[in-house]
């Protein structure tokens, strides 16, 4: 995996996660969206980034998502903050294929299972960054065959509309800081 | 009936069958045409990954024909290559009569573009990229431009096919700016590579074309990095309605002359389909063909012939109409508000000249001008220029009426033919829509400022003769006497085989002359610019040697190797100018500048191995042993007497002394020139004279430049 990236809006940054966060800076706090998981993803804030400011770009990221399905039932990949988030505001979809999926985990293998779920003619939305360069997909029969529209949708900062959301859901957990015990 | 199998994969046959029984509903066609869809076909063909077919297997989907009973044409999808099919409702559509059957033949993948752009939400004139330059690619192509997309970059892995893009004005192919919307019909894993690097931040790609693969390596982070949403379009996910939706605009487009596929899809016997197919597996610049079946019953033309693809002008007037068309023309000064003809030329009385429309009135207008008033079977009706005072002072010295504008010249019913005398970037536009206008076409030297340019002209021109519009290209020294006299000797056998020809052309061009011509009545800086055109002394003056060497040869030059040196007046346009083209055994130099004092103008020698022929300044025949000479033309105006030949070729129908292949090949001679320059080696050029380069370079058959070594 390559280092953290800025990507989108809001005041953080992306950090992948394997095991640990890589590549965040000392004077950094970093906040991860599912700490059960192996392989995941986490965001860098300037230290002394207010927790609430870290929730609430996670809620405005989920209310990004649910706009870009037009609100419609949609399942949703992943079991982080960003998926719990997800699933509180998110219609459940009635229909085992239903027409939209929110991916969460960053991971090929996420992007897979929501591609397999998604009815044809669908939409998966990418609500967080690819954690490689690249990813093996079925793209004649998942993609092209089937219909299906693949929307990213970038980090958000933080947005009013989302505030209830951050208020009633689980947040990210802060990663163990590094900075040394004398500061 | 006979029809197209393949037993095994990598077999074809064409076998005889028995037609097949139709099931309710369905009804019987005879098929006339049907298109070979190279990717889909090769795929299988070939047993590509997502094109695995059982064998043996009936090849093919696209296909036209008509209707058992009443005769009507149709299209059909969904048909293998056979020569008879029972098609159900759903897979039938009417074709009006005067639509080529080729062009509605490819309707399945028509529908398929279509879907793609309307998933792609492709909003009218939005410029788009297409990945692939398949059939698929290029049907995409046409339909983004018909829809109004000012600009369609075209991108493939190679340039073997980009020549089948030389119709599409819109269409450029290579590097370019990147677009908010991007279709990789391309068929290959690759393509979606190439399909993000080409699609602009916040973008959309739409996955149009099968892609050969079942695993492609999707650059995720990429797309959620840049915000490119990423889309599959499968006719599959379309129902009847959808279907409908889709293809009832695209026969409205070919119904209007808006839509083809004729100048890439070339028909064969369809017992030709082996062979084809041979060529649709090796031939990397293959992008399609049809199968024909049965003649096309083809409707007689009543509907425009539009040679530019625009919207569909109003019906001709029936035929007992035509015969009055003359005492309308007579008239038509006082009817300019009447509908005027489209399309189709009128044909001219015996009992009246052939009446011209002048477009660009300055200094070789003016030329034009005098002869076409000294032609005894023209004359000049009509003209315009930019610059009103110029179509004033001809107006006025020649008894023309001057036009406000190219339209209302074009639309005059009494303006049989145009002479277009203007800078060469508008040479295409004018004389495209003179051709839409019905108009024969006399276009003063060079054809166009590019090849480009130069092949859509010519591809233009070849759809107009079909309704007997005559096009040609001015060089006045065809029918010069001294080159008919040298022709006469050469064909005659006087100077033996040829060995050689020295040219040279020498001018002293003052510094005025780049701005406003030799006289100054029309400033304009177009001579400066290599944009307009094409170059400086080589396409502006070199070009009437070019072209009276090769009519004298009677061949295609096969190497060219040139160096130029730029003008002082524009570094971008030259002015000395050396060439040295091989036409076989045949070596032939050229020299030109536009700054010599004391210039001596045009010299011009020939000479094999009995005899030798100085053309110009002055003929002479020298000859090793003595020989009889021969008849000395009259010396005539050669520009009066180029003017009476074309009229005669209106008349007549016989083809003009200089073809719009002569011209073109003259152009791509000069785009030789240029490339070596540029390149510093020598260019072959293709033999034809027409070439598979989709820019203004020439192309070896693999689509890129032969360059040759040098001795």
């Amino acid at each position: 995996m390559s280092g953290p990236q800025r990507s989108g809006g809001g005041m953080g940054r992306w950090l992948p996660i394997n095991g640990e966060p890589a590549g965040w800076e000392p004077d950094e706090i970093c906040f991860v969206d599912d700490p059960t998981a192996a392989t995941g993803w986490g965001r860098a804030y300037p230290a002394g980034f207010p927790v609430a400011g870290v929730t609430g770009e996670w809620a405005a990221t989920a209310w990004a998502a649910l706009d870009a399905v037009g609100g419609a039932a949609a399942a949703v990949v992943g079991a982080g903050a960003l998926a719990g988030l997800l699933r509180l505001a998110v219609a459940f979809p009635a229909d085992p294929r239903p027409a939209a999926v929110i991916e969460t985990t960053g991971t090929t293998e996420g992007v897979e299972l929501a591609l397999r779920t998604v009815a044809p003619c669908g939409t998966v939305v990418l609500a967080a960054r690819p954690l490689w360069p690249t990813a093996a997909l079925r793209t004649y029969h998942d993609v092209h065959r089937s219909g299906v529209r693949i929307l990213p949708v970038p980090w958000a900062p933080a947005d009013p509309r989302a505030a209830p959301l951050a208020a009633a859901g689980p947040g990210p957990v802060r990663w163990p800081s590094p900075i040394p015990e004398e500061r | 009936m006979r029809a197209v199998t393949w037993p095994a994969p990598g077999v074809v046959e064409v076998i005889d069958s028995p037609e097949p029984v139709p099931g309710p509903g369905e009804a019987m066609v005879d098929i006339a045409v049907s298109v070979l869809s190279p990717g889909t076909e090769r795929a299988r063909f070939l047993g590509l990954p997502t094109a695995v077919v059982p064998f043996p297997h009936s090849p093919g989907y696209l296909a036209a024909g008509f209707l058992r009973g009443d005769g009507s044409r149709v299209a059909v999808r969904g048909i293998p290559h056979r020569a008879v099919a029972a098609v159900p409702p759903g897979l039938l559509c009417a074709v009006p009569g005067h639509v080529p059957l080729v062009d509605a033949a490819v309707w399945q993948l028509a529908l398929t573009a279509r879907y793609g752009m309307a998933v792609g939400a492709h909003r009218a004139g939005e410029p788009a990229t297409v990945v692939g330059a398949g059939l698929l690619g290029l049907i995409l192509r046409r339909l983004l431009a018909a829809e109004g997309a000012p600009a369609v970059r075209g991108v493939a892995s190679s340039m073997a096919k980009a020549w089948a893009a030389e119709a599409e004005p819109a269409t450029t192919f290579g590097p370019g700016e990147r677009s908010l919307l991007t279709f990789d019909a391309s068929g290959s894993a690759a393509g979606l590579a190439v399909a993000v690097d080409a699609t602009a931040d916040g973008g959309r790609i739409v996955l149009l074309g099968s892609p050969r693969a079942d695993i492609a390596e999707v650059p995720l982070r990429e797309l959620y990095d840049r915000r490119i949403a990423l889309v599959g379009a499968h006719t599959v996910n379309l129902d009847a309605a959808g279907v409908g939706a889709l293809s009832e605009p695209f026969f409205a487009l070919l119904a209007g002359g808006r839509f083809s596929v004729a100048d890439v899809v070339r028909e064969y016997p369809a017992g030709d389909a082996p062979a084809l197919y041979r060529r649709l597996v090796d031939d990397p610049a293959f992008v399609a063909a049809a199968l024909r079946w049965t003649p096309d019953r083809a409707v007689p033309l009543t509907a425009p012939l539009l040679v530019s693809g625009r919207a569909a002008a109003p019906l001709l007037p029936a035929p007992d109409r035509m015969a009055e068309a003359p005492d309308r023309a007579e008239e038509a000064p006082d009817r300019a508000e009447e509908a005027p003809d489209r399309a189709v030329p009128r044909a001219v009385p015996r009992d009246r000249p052939v009446r011209f429309g002048l477009i660009g009135c300055g200094d070789i207008g003016i030329k034009d001008a005098e002869a076409l008033a000294a032609a005894s079977g023209a004359a000049l009706v009509a003209c315009h220029d930019p610059v009103d005072r110029l179509a004033a002072e001809v107006a006025a010295a020649f008894g023309a009426r001057a036009e406000p504008g190219v339209e209302a010249l074009l639309a005059r019913p009494d303006v049989d033919a145009v002479l277009i005398a203007t800078p060469h970037d508008t040479h295409e536009p004018l004389a495209v829509a003179a051709l839409d206008a019905g108009k024969h076409v006399l276009l003063e030297k060079p054809l166009a400022n590019d090849l480009r340019s130069a092949r859509r002209i010519a591809a233009a021109a070849a759809t107009a003769a079909t309704a007997g519009t005559v096009t040609s290209v001015l060089f006045p020294m065809r029918t010069d006497s001294r080159f008919l006299q040298a022709h006469a000797a050469l064909t005659g056998g006087l100077v033996g085989t040829p060995l050689g020809v020295s040219a040279s052309y020498l001018v002293d061009k003052p510094g005025s002359y780049f701005r406003s011509g030799f006289s100054g009545r029309s400033p304009s800086s177009w001579r400066l610019s290599r944009a307009r055109s094409g170059g400086g002394f080589l396409i502006m003056n070199l070009v009437h040697q070019i072209d009276l060497i090769r009519a004298l040869l009677g061949v295609e030059a096969d190497r060219v190797f040139a160096e130029t040196s730029p003008s002082a007046a524009a570094p971008e346009i030259e002015d000395v100018v050396t060439v040295v083209m091989r036409f076989g055994p045949v070596i032939a130099t050229l020299v030109g500048g536009a700054s010599v004092p004391g210039a001596d103008g045009q010299r011009l020698h020939l000479w094999g191995d009995a005899g030798r022929l100085e053309v110009l300044p002055g003929y002479t025949l020298t000859t090793r042993t003595p020989r009889p000479g021969l008849a000395v033309p009259p010396d005539v105006d050669p520009r009066v007497l180029a003017i009476d030949r074309f009229v005669a070729s209106i008349r007549t129908g016989a083809p003009p002394d200089v073809t719009v292949d002569d011209a073109l090949a003259v152009q791509a001679l000069a785009e030789a020139a240029y490339e070596s320059a540029r390149s510093g080696r020598a260019v072959a050029p293709a033999p034809d004279g027409r070439f598979a380069a989709s820019d203004s370079r020439l192309a070896a058959p693999d689509g890129r430049f032969a360059a040759v070594e040098g001795p």
